[in-house]
């Protein structure tokens, strides 16, 4: 069936979709690094990777490639949209 | 720089008690200096006995805010973490030490000025010490608990410090306040009780913005150091730059409409027609205040939050607990200050009466509510074996609440003599 742009718009934006992330299970998976550690390897203040962990800051796609990156990880293992109701 | 440290915190302790050894006498002296005056006693004499021991201990008092502030950027390099103890005494550090010269020139003018009547000067010096008397009890708590965390902690590796960022906001909004408080009673002063010049009123206002916003002038000025080695666009990390952004346009919009409704109020208000005289001042410290207040709301918010549900309202409640004790303690001292003020300016009457009732009534609920703040954070700290914030704020609540109660207690004992 055909779906032009406002009905793919439909079908995926207008569900509200929260950025998750599996950050605190990836440091503890790794050697139980602190949060300043994981900090100090991606260039960012340990307040950063803290909001993170806590949903209260979505990092820019070039940090999140970063963090997937000192993880050895695909992003989308750390990094996964959510459906809020 | 552990070594460093240790050594220079031991050294600033040392100096600090001498130093609040020094205080009770230099305010001893002053008070016998205001006696004399008063009863007519023989002023020159006593000066002269007194100048020389008063000026060494003031010296003593140069040695150990310099010692004291070398400490804390040395501590703000340490602990990488933003601590509001250290940021207010970093604020009250700075101030307290300009303060210690302005002493001089207040001691130079009541020398001068004594034969003409009791001078005015007393009240501003008396202030100064009220001061003094906070920073050093407060540094002198802070050397102490920090003795034990820098023996047993390493120091730790940090790319990307995030302390001084914070600290600079603490210090903005202390500074943002400080500002509109003192450009507001100066100004009221000097247009109604102490009738000044214009220059004279410029050049006062000029003096009172700068003893305010120096500590944070300090505080940026040691982050601009620290950063020169830095790309400037690696000053800020990401989330810092998105707080940033926040800040700036919540401080447009909200000074926007401050600035709006104090031009409207001045319709109605007559006293707010001072505002004419100090409107860019005014408008620098609410947006020192608003930018730093907003970025620290901002940047901690995360943090703040305790994943679990119990935590969340005990915390919040001991936090708040603190901060009202912290807020009716500095008031207590505010109405202390005013009462005398008005007591020995415009007399006995409904004015002194008003600010008295209000210094008794804020006298007993700081009391209260520093007990009560003290026992819930400390259970708290002892279960979470780390201390809380609101005893933070509380330990920081002592001093003026001690000095209330330690002023009444003076007062009903001296009473007649």
């Amino acid at each position: 069936m055909h779906c032009d742009n406002y009905c793919l718009y439909n079908k995926v934006e207008r569900k509200n979709l929260k950025l998750k992330n599996d950050l605190r299970r990836c440091r503890f998976e790794h050697q139980e690094i602190s949060q300043q550690e994981l900090a100090n390897a991606v260039g960012v203040t340990r307040l950063t990777i803290h909001s993170i962990e806590k949903g209260k800051f979505n990092p820019s796609v070039l940090l999140a490639l970063k963090i997937a990156r000192f993880f050895k990880k695909p992003i989308d293992k750390i990094f996964y949209l959510e459906e809020v109701k | 720089m552990k070594r460093v440290l240790k050594i220079s915190n031991a050294a600033a302790l040392i100096l600090c008690l001498i130093s609040i050894a020094g205080l009770v006498f230099t305010n001893t002296f002053f008070l016998m200096l205001r006696d004399k005056i008063v009863n007519m006693g023989n002023v020159e004499i006593f000066l002269d006995k007194f100048s020389i021991p008063v000026a060494i201990v003031y010296f003593i008092f140069i040695f150990f805010h310099l010692s004291a502030m070398f400490t804390l950027i040395l501590q703000l390099n340490f602990f990488k973490r933003d601590n509001f103890l250290r940021a207010f005494l970093f604020f009250t550090g700075t101030v307290s030490l300009l303060m210690l010269v302005g002493d001089f020139a207040l001691l130079s003018d009541i020398s001068k000025e004594y034969i003409f009547g009791m001078p005015g000067e007393f009240n501003i010096l008396f202030a100064s010490q009220a001061l003094h008397f906070i920073f050093y009890v407060l540094m002198a708590v802070l050397l102490v608990l920090s003795r034990k965390s820098v023996r047993k902690q390493n120091e730790e590796i940090v790319l990307k410090d995030d302390s001084i960022f914070i600290n600079a906001q603490y210090i903005g909004i202390m500074s943002g306040i400080s500002g509109l408080i003192l450009i507001s009673v100066f100004s009221f002063l000097s247009l109604t009780i102490y009738p000044l010049p214009s220059w004279a009123m410029d050049a006062g206002v000029i003096v009172v913005s700068l003893v305010a916003v120096i500590p944070y002038v300090l505080i940026v000025l040691y982050w601009l150091i620290i950063k020169m080695n830095e790309r400037i666009t690696e000053w800020y990390d990401e989330k810092q730059y998105q707080d940033i952004t926040r800040a700036s346009l919540v401080t447009l919009v909200a000074s926007v409409i401050i600035m709006a409704l104090v031009f409207v109020a001045q319709y109605f208000v007559s006293s707010l027609d001072i505002l004419n005289e100090i409107w860019l001042p005014f408008y620098i410290f609410l947006i020192l205040l608003l930018f730093s207040a907003s970025t620290l709301y901002f940047n901690k918010k995360g943090p703040d939050l305790d994943s679990m549900g119990r935590n969340i309202d005990i915390s919040k409640r001991n936090k708040n607990l603190g901060l009202a004790v912290l807020i009716t303690g500095y008031m207590t001292l505010v109405f202390w200050l005013l009462t005398i003020f008005l007591g020995i300016e415009i007399g006995v009457g409904r004015e002194s009466y008003t600010a008295m009732g209000f210094f008794g009534l804020l006298m007993v609920a700081s009391g209260i509510l520093f007990l009560l703040s003290l026992i819930f954070n400390i259970l708290e700290s002892r279960e979470n074996k780390r201390i809380s914030k609101g005893l933070i704020l509380t330990i920081v609540s002592f001093p003026p609440v001690a000095f209330s109660y330690l002023a009444i207690v003076i007062k009903a004992l001296t009473e007649g003599h």
